[in-house]
Parts: structure tokens; sequence; C-alpha cells
């Protein structure tokens, strides 16, 4: 499922959920017990990447979200799903402001909520083969673990509206032009990479490099909490359900291709 | 065929260790090769570098053929 | 679902309760003397209303004061609600306070009624009582001997029938001192309103079955049980079980017995209580040692997400058995929570929801919600309470103020304390914190001159002070909380260190430190004294002479770091 390895003053955090490390309860208590550990380490960096050849994730984990809403929603399921988005933004904030240098080494699919997880990284190290995407209007929604003011926060707004507006994926290469990452690597070489880049960064005084990632980064809180209320508001709406049956039914011949 | 389908063919080839002899410019590209869309998505990040161009995804609608994919490609280039 | 908007008072949710849950059973209580009794709702308001009536007989009239002064038991809730009912307002004393302590606080709020047990009675009644001539006394358990001059029995049948008198939401149902060490008694007024909007709250988030057993090991004047080990369990038709003779040998077999599914402790109880768990898996043979170390491994993966206690208490059924099996929460709070023992517990199948509040605002502020466990924060505002932090440092740590329904009225005939205290409707709660990137908020120091001891007592230093008047070569005296003048970024390591000023010349005497450590010897332990520094300068004083603390204080940490501090030999 997703492992976790301190070594010379790095963690790597292994994600090998397959089909391709969808995001649902059991990753979201994974990367919560990872994260209580992180937090107490003095650790100097974090490595986020896939055991999985699919990629890197491919999202929220629509499959469990599908069986659970399929029967139509109601009030407790309203909670749940509250509840649930409220977890995610806890774990995905405190992994945004770990002490550590964060850093995610992305290959193939980077797709929704994967993407938004990958956004919490302080530095994204791609393969060529990677692709990112905000498919969530597909399905009515938006992308409501975090992403939208995560990535206002990283890259330009114009680049963020077609994003998002159009669902469409962009490369490796193309992302690195628009600074979403910045190391674009051969295939297989991620990992390698980002620990070169850990190596690096832990080099500094802890203190020193603490405080400079601390004052760098800001927690955008009220855009956060904004984007969860709009999500669930969609939520509820039929377009939804309708949208994830076609997902899960679909035999995939086209899917991941909008 | 054209020389952006030739280019596409062997491309598609390489990555999916098929034999580029026994593909024609008109077949679906899908069955051809065997794969799904995720794979679809190696293939046009291949095709993105290699062309140096951009094709939202969301052009590849109606788009099966290698033929179709090539237009695709010269009219972006 | 706990909706109690509607609702007027305390006795009018308590009278709704026991009418509605008649058959359940409310009350039950545990002796190892004795078999246990058990009263249902029905018998708890029968006995209750006799009480209404004898306190009415007595002139308690509404808005007059009912102080409880009992050990736990099923007569503090009878009484309790009793005396709500004839609209007086309570006034729940400490028990384990001397004497002239608990005087002392009666001076200050002269009970109409005073509800108190023969042992306590015993101690009391041979002090200068004449400040209570206003107070009619209730004894419960007073032996047939004891002719009880100047008291009632409690278990008296009254000349009169009850009369029921609701008061309104704004009305003060408790006047709870916070903190009974000597010094200017702080009692907090709390409203009907604050206690319904805690409860409402806290049953929501952790409802009660009709069927679960609350085990009340604090006692019941501490806010923290009156909520827990009372209003809530109460007025979900839950029962409360009390042991009276309270040694930790019989919680275990008392948890078991009464299959507990719900407690509440301080920090100190926690680490008793896992001490003990721990001892007992030490005494297993091996075999079956290593058996448990395994299952509790696989426990612990099993729910990194989130409590599942089906599954915990299947897998370790032999440790929740010594329990009863049917534990579901513990609540912790009233000090700091080391996250250790909360950890333990989640390991082994028991979440522990750590909370954070102040008895100037009723039981929680901000508490966990288990989703997921966290024991290394206070968890998450409750619903309807704001927390600010106020002038935060770099890191974010900064003051903690709250707003909310739950914030008292202010402390009773105290106007300038309340005004230091709550300023434009926030309340100033005197600890550091930051949020977490969770929300999640953390303690991280105190900002007032206090220490919380681990039983959950607050000691403030100048309360102290008192006990070493007119000490031997010495100018001048002053007790501090150390880590209100060398701020620590945590909340342990808390003692009290005393700041000396030696007569004449610039050495301390040995007389002056042999006087202090008998003196010191005399406090009871938790409030002693453990280290102290020599200070040569007059210490700053405002007009009236009181010391200036802050001043003092920043003097001090300016002048010598912490390691300065010399240990006084106890």
């Amino acid at each position: 499922m997703v492992e976790w390895m301190l070594q010379n003053g790095i963690w790597e955090v292994k994600m090998s959920a397959p089909p391709c490390n969808e995001i649902g309860l059991e990753m979201l208590s994974a990367l919560e017990s990872f994260v209580g550990e992180a937090e107490a380490s003095d650790a100097h960096s974090v490595i986020i990447y896939s055991g999985l050849e699919s990629g890197f994730s491919a999202g929220a984990d629509l499959k469990s979200l599908y069986s659970e809403v399929s029967g139509g929603w109601d009030e407790a399921k309203r909670g749940q799903l509250s509840d649930f988005l409220s977890r995610i933004h806890s774990v995905f904030n405190r992994l945004d402001m770990l002490p550590q240098t964060v850093i995610c080494s992305i290959h193939r699919v980077c797709f929704g909520g994967g993407f938004e997880l990958a956004l919490c990284g302080d530095i994204r190290v791609a393969e060529k083969t990677a692709r990112f995407a905000f498919p969530e209007l597909r399905l009515g929604i938006i992308p409501c673990f975090g992403g939208i003011p995560r990535l206002e926060r990283d890259i330009g707004n114009a680049m963020v509206r077609d994003l998002l507006l159009t669902g469409r994926s962009i490369r490796a290469t193309k992302a690195a032009e628009i600074g979403l990452v910045t190391h674009v690597v051969p295939r297989g070489e991620g990992l390698a990479a980002a620990r070169a880049v850990a190596n690096q960064t832990g080099k500094f005084d802890p203190e020193a490099r603490r405080s400079c990632k601390q004052f760098l980064k800001l927690l955008p809180t009220e855009r956060l909490e904004e984007e969860k209320r709009v999500a669930l508001r969609l939520f509820q709406s039929d377009v939804v359900i309708n949208a994830l049956k076609k997902f899960v039914e679909s035999d995939d011949v086209r899917p991941y291709l909008p | 065929m054209t020389a952006t389908e030739k280019r596409l063919i062997e491309l598609a080839a390489e990555r999916f260790s098929a034999d580029a002899n026994l593909l024609t410019p008109g077949q679906d590209f899908f069955e051809a090769l065997g794969i799904k869309s995720i794979q679809a998505l190696d293939l046009l990040t291949d095709l993105e570098d290699e062309f140096d161009i951009e094709i939202p995804d969301y052009e590849m609608q109606g788009v099966n053929t290698f033929a179709a994919l090539a237009a695709l490609i010269d009219k972006r280039a | 679902m706990l909706t109690l908007d509607r609702l007027q008072c305390l006795g009018e949710a308590l009278r709704d309760a026991m009418v509605t849950y008649k058959s359940n059973i409310a009350l039950i209580e545990a002796d190892r003397k004795r078999e246990s009794a058990r009263l249902t709702y029905r018998e708890v308001r029968a006995e209750a209303l006799r009480i209404t009536a004898l306190l009415q007989q007595y002139q308690v009239r509404p808005g007059d004061r009912c102080a409880i002064l009992m050990s736990n038991q099923s007569k503090w809730l009878i009484s309790a609600a009793g005396a709500l009912w004839t609209g007086a307002t309570l006034v729940p004393l400490d028990y384990k306070l001397t004497a002239p302590e608990q005087l002392a606080l009666m001076l200050h709020c002269q009970p109409r009624a005073l509800i108190i047990e023969y042992p306590v009675w015993r101690k009391l009644r041979e002090l200068d009582l004449s400040g209570l001539a206003q107070t009619n006394i209730l004894v419960t358990e007073a032996p047939d001997s004891d002719t009880l001059p100047a008291a009632v029995r409690w278990e008296t049948s009254p000349g009169q029938a009850p009369e029921e008198v609701d008061g309104q939401r704004d009305d003060v149902a408790c006047v709870v001192y916070s903190s009974g060490t000597g010094g200017t008694p702080k009692g907090c007024q709390l409203t009907h309103q604050n206690y319904l909007a805690q409860a409402q709250v806290l049953g929501r988030m952790y409802p009660m079955a009709e069927s679960d057993r609350y085990f009340s090991i604090l006692p019941t004047n501490h806010a923290i049980d009156f909520m827990c080990g009372f209003l809530v369990p109460f007025l979900m038709g839950a029962a409360v079980v009390h042991q009276r003779t309270l040694r930790p040998q019989f919680l275990g077999p008392t948890m078991k017995k009464y299959e507990v599914s719900h407690m509440a402790l301080v920090p100190m109880l926690l680490k008793t209580l896992e001490s003990r768990i721990r001892d007992a898996l030490d005494e297993l043979p091996s075999a079956q040692r290593q058996v448990i170390d395994t299952l509790i491994k696989v426990n612990d993966y099993a729910t990194r997400r989130e409590p599942n206690h089906a599954l915990s208490s299947r897998i370790l059924k032999p440790l929740h058995d010594r329990f009863g099996g049917r534990l579901k929460y513990i609540f912790c709070g009233g000090a700091f929570v080391d996250r250790g023992p909360a950890e333990f517990f989640y390991r082994i199948g028991i979440p522990v929801a750590i909370g954070y509040g102040l008895t100037e605002a009723g039981t929680v502020l901000t508490v966990n919600d288990l989703k997921p466990f966290r024991g290394d924060t206070v968890g998450k505002p409750v619903q309807g309470t704001q927390i600010e932090i106020r002038h935060p440092n770099e890191e974010g740590v900064g003051e903690v103020w709250a707003k909310g329904p739950t914030v008292m009225k202010g402390y009773l005939d105290e106007p300038e304390l309340t005004n230091d205290a709550i300023i434009d409707g926030w309340l100033r709660t005197g600890d550091l914190g930051q949020f977490d990137p969770s929300g999640h908020l953390k303690l991280r120091g105190r900002a007032k001159n206090m220490i919380v001891t681990e039983g959950g007592k607050n000691i403030y230093p100048e309360d102290i002070e008192a006990a070493f008047d007119g000490l031997a070569g010495c100018e001048e005296f002053a007790v501090f909380a150390a880590n209100y003048i060398w701020p620590a970024a945590t909340m342990t390591g808390e003692q009290l260190t005393a700041v000396l000023r030696p007569a004449a010349g610039e050495a301390i005497t040995s007389e002056c430190l042999d006087d202090l450590r008998i003196r010191n010897g005399r406090l009871a332990d938790f409030k002693r004294v453990t280290s102290y520094i020599v200070w040569s300068e007059e210490f700053p004083r405002t007009a009236s002479l009181k010391v200036k603390r802050n001043v003092l204080s920043r003097h001090i940490a300016e002048a010598m770091t912490r390691d300065s501090l010399k240990e006084l030999a106890q």
C-alpha cells in the first residue's frame, strides 16, 4: 500500500496501491500516519513517489466514491463526504507545511487528486512520461483536495484556467515551461534525481532551511476552505452520480482521455 | 503514407514494441497496438516531444486511426 | 441527537430526560464491601424531588446558592438535580480541599444550603462557622449516634411537597471555583446556556447510547465530570457508574463488571492506567506476552486509519476483556496531556480524545474528533466556539483567546477580575498556543503565572506566597512559575520557584533556607517550591505596593538563564 522509510535524513514514501494509487480511505490513513511521524522527526527531506508502473496517482478513488453514493445522497452520506474532505485537507495541509523539504517524483499519470497531492510538495521532479491534468469538470465537480489554491500559488492564472476549464492533460516538458515542475528527467530517473535534490537541501543548517521554507510557503487557508465548500455544493447534483457511473462502468478504452 | 504518418508509426511501434511493418495508417491504433487510454497518453507525450507541439488531448475526440492522428499533428506543426 | 436549543434551563432538561428514560438505569454505585445499588431514572427523580422539597422547607428560594461537598456517589447527582429544581444556583465544591479552604469559599458565596457528606462535615464543623449562619446544612449518611447539632439529615422526609422552579437560559446555573488554594476565590458563574450549549455539542460529537455506561472517576465538582458524568449521560438516557472506594486496583474489575463504555481522566490517571496495563502485560508468561505484542502490532496496522473499536476489541480480546471489552472512549483533559500514554491506548484499540478547556468556559473549548486520532494536539474548536491566537511570534505561537456560548458570565462578585479576563466578549485563557496546518490547536506554554498539576489542579504562585510570610533573613519574597520567567514552548517542566531578596548584605543565610524548607514541607506536595534564586535588587512595585510580576520576571530573565535556578532540597 504505502511504505515509508527513513534513511540518511530522508523519508522515502513509496505509494503502491494498484491500479494507480487512487486516494480513498486507506491512502488517507496511511498519509495521516506518515505525516505524524514526519512532523516528529528531524529528517531534512521527504520524497514521495510511486512504485507502480501506471503512474504517480490517478486521483480520488472514484470506484469507492461511486459505490458509496450510488444508492443516492442523504444527510448521513453528505456528512461522511464532508468529513472525508476535511480529513484530506487536514493531512494535505500538514504535508504542505512539513518542516522537511518535500520532493515529489512523478511519472506517467498525475491526475486530479494525485495532482493535488503532488502540489503539496515543495519541489517536483517529473520524468518525461509524466502528464498532469485536472479532469474534475468532466465529473461535474471541481478539484476538492486543495488543488486549486495550491496551483494558483505556483503557476500563472492563465494556465490555471486553461487546465481547469478544459480538463486537458499536459506533458512534463510543458509543465516545466510553465513552472509547475522544475526538473524533467528521462524515464526511470525520477527517484535518483529526487534523492540528489534531497541530499543537496539536507546540507544546510536545519533551522535556516526550515525558516526559509516557512517564510516562502504560505497556506492559503481561506481559499482552501472555500474550495471545499464549493465542491460539496456541486457534489449534491445528479450530474455527479451519472458521471461517476459512466466512469466506473466503462471498460476503459478511453476514460483517461476526454 | 505521409512523412508524419511514417514517423508516427515508427514511434508507436517503438513505444509499444510492435512491428512497424504491420501497422498501416488506416488502422484504429487502440486495436492495432492493443492499448488503452492510459497508454495512448504515453504516445501523445512522445508525439508532442518529437514534433515539439502541443496536442490538447480533447482534440483526440473522434481520432482513432494513425491517419487522423497524423493529420492532427500536421495541423499543429 | 441532543437538541437543547428550546430548553430554558438544566432543571427542565434533566426533568424531561428523567421522564423520557424512566425505566433506564441511571445510576450504579459499586463498592467492594456492599452490593451495588442501582437506580432507574424514575427512582432518581423521586429521590431528587424529595431533596427539592427538603431544601424548600429550609428556605431555599430561586436564585439562592446551594453548595455540594461530597465524594463521587449517586447522592451527588441526586442532590444536584434536586437543588436545580428549586431554581437555586449550584456551587459544586471540591471535597479534597482542606476544611479551611472549603470554608473560605463558602464565606465568599454564602450558600443558603450546604449538602455535605458526614466525613467531610466532621472536619468542617470543628472550625468557626459563625460566618455561615445563613446556611442550612444537610448531612448524608450520618450515623444514628451523632445528634448532628446545627445540621439536618439528608435522609429526612420533607414536610411539604416540592415546587419545581425553572430558571432562564441566562441565569447562573452553577458557580464553580477555579482555584481553591487561597488568595481571591474565583467563582466562575456558568449559566444554563453555557451548560446546555456545551452538552449539545458534546452530545453530538460523542453521542451516548442508552446502553452505554460512564465510569465516574473524576470528582463530579470537576467541570469534565459534571458534563461527561452527569449532564450528557442523563440527557441521553445512559447510566453513570460510581465506585466509592476508588483504588487503582479496583478500576479494572469494576470496568469489567459494569461494562463501562466511557471514561474521563486527567493525564495523571491516564498514566496510572497505562502503567497498570503494562504491569499486567509484564506479568504474563512470556508466550502469552509475545502473542499480545504481536496482536498489538496487528491492531496498530489495522487501525492506522481510524479507530475501529469492533475490530480492535476482537484482535485484542484478551486485553480488552480485562476492562470489560466495552470501553469505547477515554476523554482526557484538565492538564497537559503527554502524547505517549494517549498513543499507547490508541494502539491497544482504545481511542483517547484529548480536549482543552477552562472552568471559565465550560468543559471544552477544543476537542479532538478522532478523525483521525491525534495525540499531539488538543483538537479543533468545538462548534460555536471561536479561538484566536493573538500577538503570534514568528512561529505562530501566541495567546489563546476564546469566544462562544460556553464562556462564563463572569467571576462572582469580582468585577475587576472579570474585566481582566473577558474583554469584548473574548475570554483571555492565559495559555499560549498555535494552530497547526490541519486546524488543530497545540498548546505551547502559559502566559499567566500559574502551573497546572498532572491532576489538573491550578496552582497560582501568588497564593503560595502566603505560606512564606515573614521568612527569616529575607527582605522580599515572591513565588513564580519557572516557565513564566523563562518561557519554554512546552507545557511540561512546570515548577514553582522562589525569588529571594536577602536582608542586609548579598548572601542568603542558611537560616533563611532552613526556614524556607520547613515552611515548604508543610504544604501539600503539589504546592511546594522546588527551586530558588537570589535577587539583590528591590522588587518593582505598584502604587499599592503589589509586586509588578511581569517587570520583575523580565528583569530576572534578562539577568540570568534558567540554569541559575538552585534546587531546594525537600
